[in-house]
C-alpha cells in the first residue's frame, strides 16, 4: 500500500507551511531519506526527506501552496499502484469569518442591592426583593428587611418556618376530607411475648411500632379495599399494588411521613433497619426515594409520650391513619373474671369517600387479629 | 576496571550501541515527519561516541543526568528501545509513562534520572546524587552530561565548585559540539577550551576526541575510577559535532555545509567499523548481522509503541504529588 | 493531638524548630541539613540561630556548610532527595529563593510527574520571610509564588507548637515542602513580643506531629472570618481583641498554616457560619495567595456571603527601607480593623 507523504510539523509557531519547490517529480525513484521537497516555515527554509522508499506516485499539492501540517501532499509506493483518491477530510478546515460583534443593549432590569445570602433568603421566603425597602448602607437590603417583609416582625412572636407553613397548608386540605374514626382495644399479651422472642433472636431493636407496621401491612393485604387512594381527577379510586405503610416521624420542629416498604415482607431485623434509616432521613430532612413511595395508610404512635388514645387526622394524600396509644396494663375480662391485661387502644381514621363503616371495621379487625394472634413473619 | 586495549567483544558492543543510537534517531525522525511522534526532537546523530564511551565505563548502579538531547544517553545507559520509543509516542508504556516525553527520558532502574531540559539544570542536581553516594559510602558515581553552552550558566559553576569542595564522586562530561543552538562557542567565550574552567575550581580536566569511542571510554574509565576512589570530580571535555540541527525545525544556516562534511568524515561509527575490520576484530558479515539485529529491535520497538495504550487523563492529578 | 497541660514548657519558634530538626535527625539517618553558615564552629547556627548546637551531636557530614551557591544548595537537595535522602535545605532570606527557582520549580516540583510517578523529591526548603527594616531585597514575603506551583507544598508557621509539629511532618512528607517562617517571630534575642503578643507557646515534651494541609482556628467568633499568617496573624488577633472588647464584632481568626494544599473544609465551615471573609497577608496584594482563597470562596460559598470578600495585604511595591514607609506598606492594625469593620457594616 502506498505510503502517504504528509506535511511535517517543522514550524516552530505555525501550523501551515508553504511548499517552495518539489525536488523530485512524479514517477521518480525515491530512496529513504532523500530530500523530496523544500518548504518554508516561520523560521527558515527546510528540506523534507522521504520517510519511505519507492516511486513518487502522486503529487497532490503544488509549489507555492500553503498546506496545514499533517495534510497528505504526495504518495510514495510501488510504481504499479495508483495514487489513492484524495479525500475531503484531508482539506484544512476553513477559518471562521471574523468581524465585529455588535455591543449588547443594556439590561432594562434594575438590580436591587443585596448580598447573595440575602437574595437566597428572599427566594426561600417567597419575598420579592424589589418590594423591600433596604435599611442597609446605600439602601442595601439586609436580612432583617426580608424577614420583616415575610410578615413575622420580631415583636409579635416567633416566625413560622417554611416547614410548618407547608404542614399547615396540608392540614388545611385534610380538613376538607370527610373522615370518621373507629376504635378498638387490643389484647397485647401475645404481641408482647412475640416481641420478647424476636428481640432475643435476631432483632434486639424490635418494638411495638414495628409490630403495628407489620399488622397494618398484613391487614392491607387481607383487605385490598383499604389499600386504595381517592383521586380528584375523574374522580377515580386508585388501587395500590404494594402493601407499603406510612410512618409518622416527629423531628424537633417537624412532622414528616415516611414510607416503610411492605413491612409484611421484611424480616424483623430488616424492619428495624428500614425504620431506623427512614426515621433518620426524615429527621435530616432528606428522605430517599425508597422511603417516599405512596401509601394508603399511615401509623402514628404516641404511646411513648403517655397518650392512651387519640383521633388522628388523615393525610390528604392517603386513605387512613392508625393512631396507637401506650401499651399498658388495664382491667380486662378473661374467662368471666376481671384481670390485668396488657392492652393497646387503636383509633383508625379513614376517608369516608373510599371506605365506609363496615369496610373500615373489617380492616381494623384484621389489624387487631394480627396483633392478638400473629406469630411474626 | 577495564583493560587498556578493549577486547573485540567489547569493541563490537560499543559498535552496536552507537549503531542503535544512530538508527533509533533516524527512525524517530521519519516517524516525526510522518506525524506519528508529536512535539519536537533534539537529536544526537554524530555524538554517539560520547554517550556510548562514557556509559560503557559505568555500572548499572551508577547514575547519569542528561539534557534536552537525551536519546543517546538513554539508550547507552540501558533504557530499552521499547521504553524510549513508547515514551516518544507519549504512551503509558513509556519509561516515564508518557508524562515526560523526548526531553525527559530516564529510568531509575538503569540509573538515569529523567533528563533535565533546563540548560545547566543537571549540574547542581548531580551534586545531590554524588552527595548521597558519598554519605552512604556506596561507591556509586554520578555523571553529568551537558553541552559547552551550559558552562556559561551559574549552575555549572556552582555545581562544579560544590562538588569539588565536597570531593563528590561526580564526573562532569561536557559535549562540546561547537554550537549552543545556533550560537558558535567563540561568540560566547573568550576561552576556547571548556576544560580551562576546571582549573578555576581546583578540578582536573581533560580534552577528549569525542568522535573516537575508544578514546572516550578510556578517558571515562580513568575519571570514573578516580571519582569512585574519592579523589573528587573531574571534567571531561569531549569534542564532538551534531550532524543534524539543534531541533528538527533548524535549517542550520549558521554552519557551513563544508564544516558539516568535514565532521562527517570523522563519523564515529564509520571510524570504529573501519578499525574493527582492519584489526580483524570483526568481519563484514558480523557487522551486517549487528545492523540487522538493531533494525529488528527497532522494528519491534516501533510496533510496541504504536500498539501501546494512551495514558488516561483521569489519572493525571495523582501524579503531581507523592 | 496530645493534651496541653498547664505548666507545660513554653518555647520560642526557634527553639521549637531546633527540637524538631534534632528529633527528626535522630529518628532518621537520611535527614541532613544543607545551607550557608549552619554548622561553622563558633558561627551563627544558621541565619536566626535555629541550628545552634546541633553540630556537636550530628557532626559536619550531616550538617553541610555550603558556598554562597543557592542553586547548588537547592540542586544538591533535589539530587539527594531523589536518591532517598530527606534533606532540610535553607535560604538565609526568602528573597534568595529566586536564585534557585529553577531547581525548585523546574526540578523539585516537576520530577515526580516527569518520571511518571517513579521518583519523588522529599526535601524541605526553609526560609524566613517578612519586612524587618532591611530593605527591598531582604524583606519580601514570596509565599504566593510557590503556592502556585503544582508539585510543591507550602507551609507558613506562626507559633512554636505548630512550627515544631509541621516541620516534623514536612520532613516526613514525600513531596518537596517550602517552609516559611517570619523573621520577627523566631523569638530570639528578646524579640519575644510582636504586636504586643507573646511569641512563646506551649510545646509538649512528647512526640507529636501536626498534619500538613490543616488550618487551625486561633480565636472563635461568629461575625467575620479572618484568615492570616505570620505577623499579620498576630495583628489580626489584636484587632479581634479590641473589637470584642468594644462589643459588636466577634472575629473568628484562622491560621491556614498550609497554603498549598489549602484546608478549605475548615475555612468554608467558618465562612458559612459568619458570612464574611477577610484575608490578611504580608505578601503583595495582586496575585497574592489571598486572591486564590477569595476566588475559591466566591465559587464555593457565594450564597453564604453577606458582604464582599476583602484582602488586606502589602501594597504592590517593593518593601521600602524607611520605617515610616515600611509600616505603610505592610498590613497594619489600622488597615486590618478598617477592613473588618467594612465587611461588618
Amino acid at each position: 500500500m502506498a505510503h502517504a507523504v504528509r506535511m511535517p510539523p517543522l514550524g516552530e509557531t505555525t501550523d501551515e507551511l508553504r511548499i517552495l519547490e518539489w525536488l523530485k517529480a512524479e514517477g521518480d525513484d525515491i530512496a529513504l531519506g532523500e530530500p523530496l521537497l523544500a518548504v518554508e516555515t516561520d523560521k527558515a527554509t527546510l528540506e523534507v526527506e522521504a520517510t519511505a522508499a519507492g516511486t513518487l506516485l502522486g503529487i497532490l499539492r503544488r509549489a507555492g501552496e500553503s498546506v496545514r501540517v499533517g495534510t497528505v501532499i504526495a504518495y510514495v509506493g510501488d510504481q504499479r499502484e495508483d495514487a489513492p483518491e484524495q479525500t475531503a477530510a484531508q482539506e484544512a478546515a476553513p477559518k471562521a469569518a471574523g468581524g465585529d460583534v455588535p455591543p449588547m443593549p443594556p439590561s432594562h432590569r434594575e438590580r436591587v442591592a443585596a448580598s447573595p445570602a440575602v437574595r437566597r433568603l428572599a427566594q426561600d421566603m417567597g419575598v420579592d426583593l424589589s418590594e423591600v425597602r433596604g435599611s442597609g448602607p446605600g439602601g442595601r437590603v439586609e436580612k432583617n428587611d426580608v424577614m420583616e417583609m415575610a410578615g413575622s416582625p420580631a415583636a409579635d412572636g416567633d416566625s413560622v418556618t417554611p416547614h410548618r407553613q407547608a404542614l399547615a397548608r396540608r392540614l388545611g386540605r385534610s380538613a376538607l376530607i370527610p373522615q370518621f374514626n373507629i376504635g378498638a382495644t387490643v389484647d397485647m399479651t401475645q404481641a408482647a411475648a412475640l416481641l420478647e422472642r424476636e428481640r432475643a433472636a435476631d432483632a434486639p431493636g424490635l418494638g411495638y411500632t414495628h409490630l403495628l407496621l407489620r399488622a397494618l401491612a398484613v391487614a392491607l393485604r387481607a383487605c385490598p379495599e383499604a389499600n386504595r387512594l381517592w383521586v380528584d381527577q375523574g374522580p377515580r379510586i386508585r388501587r395500590l399494588e404494594r402493601t407499603d405503610v406510612g410512618l409518622a416521624v416527629a423531628g424537633e420542629e417537624t412532622l414528616l411521613v415516611v414510607t416503610i416498604p411492605e413491612p409484611d415482607r421484611l424480616s424483623s431485623a430488616e424492619l428495624v433497619e428500614h425504620t431506623e434509616r427512614a426515621t433518620a432521613e426524615a429527621r435530616a430532612g432528606r428522605v430517599s426515594e425508597r422511603h417516599s413511595a405512596p401509601a394508603a395508610v399511615t401509623l402514628s404512635n404516641l404511646g411513648m409520650v403517655g397518650v392512651d388514645r387519640f383521633a388522628p387526622i388523615v393525610d390528604p394524600d392517603q386513605t387512613g391513619i392508625l393512631a396507637a396509644g401506650a401499651v399498658a396494663e388495664r382491667p380486662g375480662v378473661v374467662g368471666g373474671e376481671v384481670r390485668p391485661v396488657l392492652q393497646l387502644e387503636l383509633t383508625l381514621t379513614v376517608d369516608h369517600r373510599v371506605l365506609d363503616g363496615h369496610a373500615a371495621g373489617r380492616f381494623l379487625a384484621e389489624i387487631r387479629q394480627q396483633l392478638e394472634t400473629g406469630d411474626g413473619v | 576496571m577495564q583493560p587498556e586495549s578493549p577486547q573485540p567483544a567489547a569493541l563490537l558492543e560499543l559498535y552496536r550501541t552507537m549503531l542503535l543510537i544512530r538508527r533509533f534517531e533516524e527512525r524517530v525522525y521519519y516517524l516525526f515527519l510522518d506525524g506519528e511522534i508529536p512535539g519536537t526532537l533534539h537529536q544526537y546523530q554524530g555524538q554517539e561516541a560520547v554517550a556510548t564511551g562514557v556509559c560503557a565505563a559505568l555500572e548499572t548502579s551508577d547514575w547519569i543526568t542528561s539534557t534536552h538531547r537525551p536519546h543517546g544517553h538513554a539508550l547507552a545507559k540501558g533504557v530499552t528501545p521499547r521504553a524510549a520509543m513508547a515514551e516518544l509516542y507519549g504512551k503509558e508504556t513509556g519509561c516515564c509513562r508518557g508524562r515526560g516525553g523526548s526531553m525527559h527520558l530516564g529510568d531509575p532502574d538503569v540509573g538515569m534520572l529523567p533528563a533535565i531540559a533546563i540548560v545547566g539544570g543537571g549540574n547542581t542536581v548531580v551534586t545531590g546524587l554524588g552527595l548521597a553516594f558519598k554519605l552512604r559510602r556506596t561507591g556509586q558515581v554520578a555523571v553529568c552530561f551537558f553541552g559547552e553552552g551550559a558552562t556559561n550558566e551559574g549552575a555549572f559553576h556552582e555545581g562544579l565548585n560544590f562538588a569539588a569542595v565536597q570531593r563528590l564522586p561526580v564526573v562532569f562530561v561536557c559535549e562540546n559540539n561547537l554550537y549552543g543552538a545556533s550560537t558558535p562557542w567563540e561568540r560566547v567565550s573568550l576561552v576556547a577550551s571548556v576544560v580551562n574552567r576546571a582549573g578555576a575550581y581546583g578540578v582536573s580536566g581533560e580534552v577528549v576526541d569525542g568522535m573516537d569511542v575508544v578514546a572516550v571510554r578510556q578517558a571515562a574509565s580513568t575519571a570514573v575510577a578516580a571519582a569512585r576512589g574519592g579523589e573528587g570530580p573531574i571534567l571531561l571535555e569531549c569534542r564532538t559535532y551534531r550532524f543534524v540541527g539543534h531541533s528538527r525545525s533548524d535549517a542550520r544556516g549558521y554552519r557551513t555545509r563544508d564544516e558539516e562534511e568535514e565532521w562527517k568524515q570523522r563519523d564515529p561509527i564509520d571510524r570504529l567499523r573501519r578499525q574493527l575490520l582492519e584489526d580483524g576484530s570483526a568481519d563484514e558479515a558480523a557487522l551486517e548481522a549487528v545492523g540487522s539485529e538493531v533494525d529488528a529491535v527497532l522494528d519491534d520497538a516501533v510496533d510496541f509503541a504504536r500498539n501501546s495504550p494512551d495514558p488516561d487523563p483521569a489519572e493525571l492529578l495523582a501524579d503531581a504529588y507523592a | 493531638m496530645p493534651e496541653l497541660t498547664t505548666g507545660a514548657r513554653r518555647l520560642t519558634i526557634a527553639e521549637a524548630l531546633r527540637e524538631a530538626v534534632a528529633e527528626e535527625m535522630r529518628r532518621d539517618e537520611s535527614v541532613f541539613l544543607i545551607g550557608e553558615d549552619i554548622g561553622i564552629e563558633g558561627g551563627f547556627g544558621g541565619a536566626f540561630g535555629v541550628y545552634l548546637g546541633l553540630t556537636e551531636e550530628f557532626g559536619h557530614e550531616r550538617i553541610i556548610d555550603t558556598p554562597i551557591s543557592e542553586k547548588a544548595i537547592a540542586g544538591a537537595a533535589v539530587g539527594a532527595a531523589l536518591m532517598g535522602f530527606r534533606p532540610i535545605a535553607d535560604m538565609q532570606y526568602s528573597d534568595f529563593l529566586f536564585e534557585c527557582m529553577d531547581e525548585l520549580v523546574n526540578q523539585a516540583a516537576k520530577m515526580r510527574l516527569m518520571s511518571g510517578g517513579r521518583l519523588s523529591v522529599p526535601l524541605v526548603m526553609r526560609a524566613p520571610v517578612g519586612a524587618s527594616v532591611r530593605g527591598a531585597q531582604h524583606g519580601q514575603s514570596p509565599e504566593s509564588y510557590f503556592a502556585h506551583v503544582p508539585g510543591l507544598k507550602v507551609v507558613c508557621v506562626s507559633d512554636a507548637y505548630h512550627a515544631k509539629g509541621l516541620l516534623k511532618s514536612a520532613v516526613r512528607d514525600d513531596n518537596p515542602v517550602l517552609f516559611f517562617e517570619h523573621k520577627l517571630l523566631y523569638g530570639t534575642k528578646g524579640r519575644e513580643q510582636a504586636a504586643g503578643m507573646d511569641l512563646t507557646a506551649e510545646v509538649p515534651e512528647e512526640e507529636y506531629l501536626f498534619p500538613i494541609g490543616r488550618a487551625v482556628v486561633k480565636r472563635a467568633g461568629h461575625d467575620v472570618t479572618v484568615v492570616a499568617t505570620h505577623v499579620s496573624l498576630y495583628r489580626c488577633l489584636a484587632v479581634a481583641e479590641r473589637l470584642a472588647a468594644e462589643g459588636g464584632i466577634e472575629c473568628e481568626v484562622i491560621d491556614p498554616l498550609t497554603l498549598l494544599p489549602l484546608d478549605t473544609e475548615t475555612l468554608w465551615a467558618s465562612v458559612r457560619k459568619t458570612g464574611r471573609l477577610v484575608i490578611v497577608h504580608e505578601d503583595t496584594l495582586t496575585g497574592g495567595w489571598g486572591a486564590e482563597v477569595a476566588a475559591r470562596a466566591a465559587d464555593e460559598c457565594l450564597y453564604a456571603l453577606e458582604a464582599p470578600i476583602k484582602r488586606v495585604a502589602a501594597l504592590d511595591v517593593p518593601i521600602p527601607y524607611a520605617p515610616v514607609l515600611e509600616q505603610a506598606v505592610v498590613p497594619s492594625i489600622e488597615r486590618i480593623e478598617a477592613a473588618v469593620r467594612e465587611v461588618c457594616r
